[in-house]
């Protein structure tokens, strides 16, 4: 379900970067085109950051939306589509 | 096979900074840890051994033994693995409590944001076992690992289970310790309530005035290796753990029994399984918390077990100037009793000034005091107890 998003897909991506370094992530490795894997990043990272965008940017996002996710680009895909603004 | 078990590395932190060097150097100095009633580890900083994620991932307790650990590592000569086979080295860091300050955040956010908020690193945040899991993980020790829950004793519990899990055989090395950060208003009050912890905040083990513990927070890693292996891989060898002896009271939660004769048979069976008579000890890093009933129960115990000999063995409390680590005083206090045999050179029971009559003749050390020489090293007794009458006693060897 989509809602209409009080925030841009550009916002999003910056509330996105900013989790995952604060999750660990190295900030050099971090792009859009890399593997969740890649960076280091688990399922337990994939669950911290929908808590995080449900909080603080009020997309509802669910860790199960990111089933099917590969890459970070892939996770803003879902995150956008559920904010309504992909 | 000789089947003595050695110490090749040891690490600290405390609230005397970090570094095994620097609790003992502030130590014998006469320095204190403890501030407004507290031994907080203030200078404590996890950059530069930490990575961001590891301490994203971490309550601070764990944070403690990573630290601890990457100094005991680095001086037995570590590297980034094992000098074993990854599955011949044993991890077993005890913690009373966990990590508590991430239990309180999350029952915060729980009441406050509802269930879905909750964190999903919670459970590998607050186990016990955590700081075993991470020290695994990174130093890549695929042994039995676990943590030791015994309260205030576990630290030490910790120490007897590599000693035993080398001699047995089923390891080469253990990395034992303990590591606590316990200092919440929650915990204070818990200590407060049950009549433990000083009301006033100045308490002094042994001293007559003394009116219970202080808390204090950190942890103590040491790697402990058979000494035939370590001798094969030329290890520099600090210490030898000469003997352990662990009973229970199976009395009460809190109070020590006051006949203290189980833990007296803490003390007798870890001297009867070093061979050792207790003439040969020279000096007690006492459990020592500065409560009334530990002190004299303490103190009975000892002179069960020691006879005559007690008299004039030095005898000094680390918690009179780091607090009540609870489940990593054991292991921080194996540290210190470590160094002062090393050093021949035992520190003080910090503000010491008017010993209680009660416990009989005791030789305080009020001020830090040279310890004789013995050939084959100074030997020292480190004694913990715990809430759930948990009674253990390490006999500690100097090799220099």
């Amino acid at each position: 379900m989509s809602q209409n998003s009080q925030h841009s897909q550009v916002e999003i991506e910056e509330f996105v970067r900013e989790q995952v370094e604060a999750m660990g992530a190295d900030a050099a490795g971090i792009s859009t085109g890399a593997t969740l894997e890649e960076m280091g990043l688990d399922s337990l990272d994939v669950v911290e950051l929908s808590q995080g965008v449900r909080k603080e940017l009020g997309i509802q996002v669910r860790p199960n939306d990111f089933a099917e996710v590969k890459s970070l680009a892939d996770a803003l895909q879902v995150i956008y589509e559920r904010a309504g603004c992909s | 096979m000789t089947g003595r078990v050695v110490v090749t590395g040891m690490g600290v932190v405390s609230a005397l900074g970090v570094g095994a060097q620097a609790l003992h150097e502030r130590a014998v100095a006469g320095d204190s840890g403890l501030d407004d009633g507290v031994g907080r580890c203030d200078s404590f900083d996890w950059r530069g051994v930490l990575t961001r994620r590891e301490a994203h991932r971490t309550d601070r307790f764990c944070q403690f033994a990573i630290v601890a650990a990457d100094e005991a590592l680095d001086q037995a000569g570590w590297g980034d693995q094992p000098p074993y086979a990854p599955e011949r080295v044993g991890c077993v860091i005890g913690s009373a409590i966990g990590g508590i300050a991430t239990i309180e955040s999350q029952i915060e956010a729980l009441r406050r944001d509802g269930p879905e908020y909750v964190s999903p690193l919670s459970v590998p945040m607050l186990m016990a076992n955590a700081a075993a899991a991470q020290l695994a993980i990174r130093y890549q020790f695929r042994g039995e690992a676990s943590s030791i829950v015994a309260a205030c004793s576990g630290g030490a519990q910790a120490i007897g289970a590599g000693l035993r899990a080398i001699r047995t055989g089923e390891a080469d090395a253990v990395v034992v310790g303990g590591a606590e950060a316990a200092l919440t208003p929650f915990t204070e009050a818990i200590f407060l309530s049950a009549g433990a912890l000083s009301p006033t905040g100045r308490s002094v083990p042994f001293d007559q005035k003394r009116d219970g513990f202080l808390l204090g927070e950190g942890a103590a890693v040491l790697v402990l290796e058979s000494a035939d292996a370590a001798e094969r891989r030329g290890a520099v060898v600090l210490g030898e753990v000469l003997g352990y002896g662990a009973t229970t009271d199976a009395y009460h939660l809190t109070s020590p029994e006051p006949n203290a004769s189980l833990a007296a048979k803490a003390v007798s069976l870890a001297l009867a399984d070093a061979q050792l008579p207790a003439a040969d000890i020279d000096y007690i890093n006492a459990h020592g918390t500065g409560t009334v009933l530990n002190d004299l129960a303490e103190t009975r115990a000892l002179r069960t077990a020691l006879g005559e000999a007690l008299t004039s063995t030095p005898i000094s409390s680390s918690k009179s100037y780091l607090g009540h680590l609870l489940g990593a005083a054991g292991a921080v206090e194996a540290v210190a009793t470590l160094q002062a045999l090393r050093h021949r050179t035992a520190p003080p029971t910090h503000g010491l000034t008017e010993p209680d009559e009660r416990l009989g003749p005791l030789t305080h050390v009020v001020r830090a005091a040279s310890l004789p020489a013995r050939e084959g090293g100074s030997v020292g007794l480190s004694t913990s107890f715990g809430f759930g009458g948990h009674n253990v006693a390490l006999l500690l060897r100097a090799v220099s």
